[in-house]
C-alpha cells in the first residue's frame, strides 16, 4: 500500500510529518486529513479555521490539499451561502499568512545581505 | 461487546523472590519505592504484604484486564500506570493515571469491561497490585492505608472531573502539553519515554495529530521528541501551551494527600 504524509499548513509555517501512513488510495488519504483536521479544530475552530493539510505521496508528490474551515463541524448549522464566504475567506486568510511569512523572511535574507555588503554586523531577530 | 482483542493480556509475572501463588517469600519486606507502601510501618507493611502481587507491564502497549472486572488497586514503583476506556469500535482515552506518588485504585466497585490499563516507564513498569475487595477486609489491619487510600479516591475523582472539563471544552493542543507535564512530573524526569501512537491512544486523538502538534512544540522550542522518548526543554513554555487545567489539577492534589510530586526537578528517575 502506498505512503501518504501529511503535512500542516498554520500561521505561515509547515509543521511536516516526517512518520507518514499507510493508506490505500488518495480518497482514504483525504478522510484521514479531514479526520486529522477536525481532531485539530476541536474546541478552537475559530484559531484553527484557515489551516490547512498538504498531503504528499511517498515521492514527494503533491496529493492534496485539505482546508479546515471545508472540514469544520461548526459551520454546518449555517446556510451554504455563509459557509461558502467563511470557507473562501479561511483560504484567502491561509494564503495571507503564508504569503506574510514568505515575505518576512525575504525582508530579513535581504537586511542581512546588505548588512553584510557594508561589512557591518546585523543582528537578526527570529520569532 | 466491545472489541477489546487487540489489546494484550495483563500478565502478572513472577518477580524473583515470588512464590508461585504470587506472594513475597518471607524475607524482610524491602523498603517497597511507591511513596504509600513506603509510608506504612514495618508491622503493618508485613500485614499487607502477602496479599500483593508483584505485577510487571510493558512501557506503552496498552493491556485488557483478565475477564474479571478491573477490581484491583495498583501501587506503582516505577513508571506512571493508568485506567483508559475504550468504545465499541476500539477508540481509547485515558482516564486516570498515578506514579509512585499515589496509587489507582478502581473508579467503581466493580470496574466495567470496557476499561484498559497501561504503563509509561522507563524499562517495564512494575507495581504491586492487591484486589478492591481484600484490601477492603485487611483495612482494620492496616490502619495507616485507610486515609490514604480515602486520599486516592479523591485525588482520582478531581482527575476525573477535569478531565471531563478538559477533553470537553479545550483545544488537543492544550490537552497535549498538559499530558505531557502532568506524565513527567509523575515520572519526576524530563524524559518522558512515550511514542506518538501511545500518547494518541491516551489523548484519543489519530497519530497523524500529535505529530503535527509535537512537530509544531519542537518548533517552538519547548520539547525534542525522539522515536520513543520526549524531552520536556522548556518547562516554562510548555506550561504557556497548557490549559489551566494543568495548574488547577496541580492545587487540587496538592492539598490531598499524599500529595503530588513537585513539578520534575532535572535528575532523572533511576
Amino acid at each position: 500500500m502506498p505512503y501518504f504524509y501529511f503535512h500542516l499548513r498554520a500561521h505561515g509555517t509547515i509543521h511536516r510529518d516526517p512518520e507518514g501512513m499507510e493508506l490505500p488510495d488518495a480518497a482514504t488519504a483525504r478522510e484521514h486529513a479531514a479526520a486529522v483536521a477536525q481532531d485539530l479544530m476541536s474546541h478552537s475552530e475559530g484559531r484553527t479555521r484557515h489551516w490547512s493539510i498538504y498531503v504528499e505521496d511517498d515521492r514527494g508528490e503533491h496529493t492534496l490539499d485539505l482546508f479546515f474551515a471545508d472540514v469544520d463541524p461548526s459551520l454546518a448549522s449555517f446556510p451554504p451561502q455563509t459557509r461558502m464566504l467563511v470557507m473562501q475567506t479561511s483560504r484567502r486568510l491561509g494564503a495571507l499568512t503564508d504569503a506574510l511569512s514568505a515575505l518576512r523572511a525575504t525582508q530579513i535574507e535581504t537586511r542581512t545581505l546588505i548588512a553584510r555588503a557594508r561589512g557591518k554586523p546585523y543582528l537578526v531577530l527570529a520569532r | 461487546m466491545t472489541d477489546t482483542s487487540k489489546f494484550r493480556r495483563l500478565t502478572a509475572e513472577a518477580a524473583p523472590g515470588m512464590t508461585r501463588a504470587g506472594t513475597f517469600l518471607a524475607r524482610p519486606p524491602h523498603r517497597p519505592e511507591n511513596r504509600i507502601l513506603a509510608s506504612l510501618p514495618a508491622a503493618e507493611l508485613g500485614a499487607l504484604t502477602p496479599h500483593l502481587q508483584l505485577v510487571t507491564m510493558p512501557t506503552g502497549a496498552l493491556l485488557r484486564h483478565p475477564d474479571a472486572a478491573l477490581d484491583h488497586v495498583y501501587f506503582p514503583h516505577q513508571g506512571v500506570i493508568s485506567l483508559l476506556a475504550v468504545t465499541l469500535t476500539g477508540e481509547t482515552i485515558e482516564v486516570a493515571s498515578a506514579g509512585r506518588n499515589g496509587a489507582i485504585c478502581p473508579v467503581l466497585s466493580s470496574e466495567p469491561h470496557d476499561a484498559l490499563v497501561g504503563a509509561i516507564a522507563h524499562g517495564p513498569m512494575r507495581a504491586s497490585r492487591i484486589p478492591a475487595a481484600d484490601l477492603h477486609e485487611i483495612l482494620p489491619q492496616v490502619a495507616t492505608l485507610a486515609p490514604a487510600m480515602e486520599a486516592c479516591r479523591e485525588a482520582l475523582l478531581h482527575q476525573l472531573r477535569q478531565n471531563l472539563v478538559c477533553c470537553g471544552l479545550h483545544s488537543v493542543e492544550h490537552r497535549l502539553a498538559r499530558w505531557l507535564l502532568e506524565t513527567s512530573d509523575r515520572l519526576e524526569t524530563e524524559m518522558v519515554p512515550a511514542t506518538q501512537e501511545h500518547v494518541a491512544q491516551r489523548l484519543g486523538v489519530r497519530r497523524t495529530t500529535v505529530t503535527l502538534l509535537a512537530s509544531k512544540l519542537q518548533d517552538g522550542g519547548a520539547i525534542r521528541w525522539g522515536r520513543s522518548r520526549v524531552q520536556v526543554l522548556d518547562r516554562g513554555r510548555l506550561e504557556a501551551m497548557a490549559c489551566g487545567c494543568y495548574p488547577t489539577l496541580r492545587e487540587r492534589m496538592r492539598a490531598v494527600p499524599p500529595a503530588e510530586p513537585p513539578a520534575a526537578a532535572s535528575e532523572m528517575a533511576s
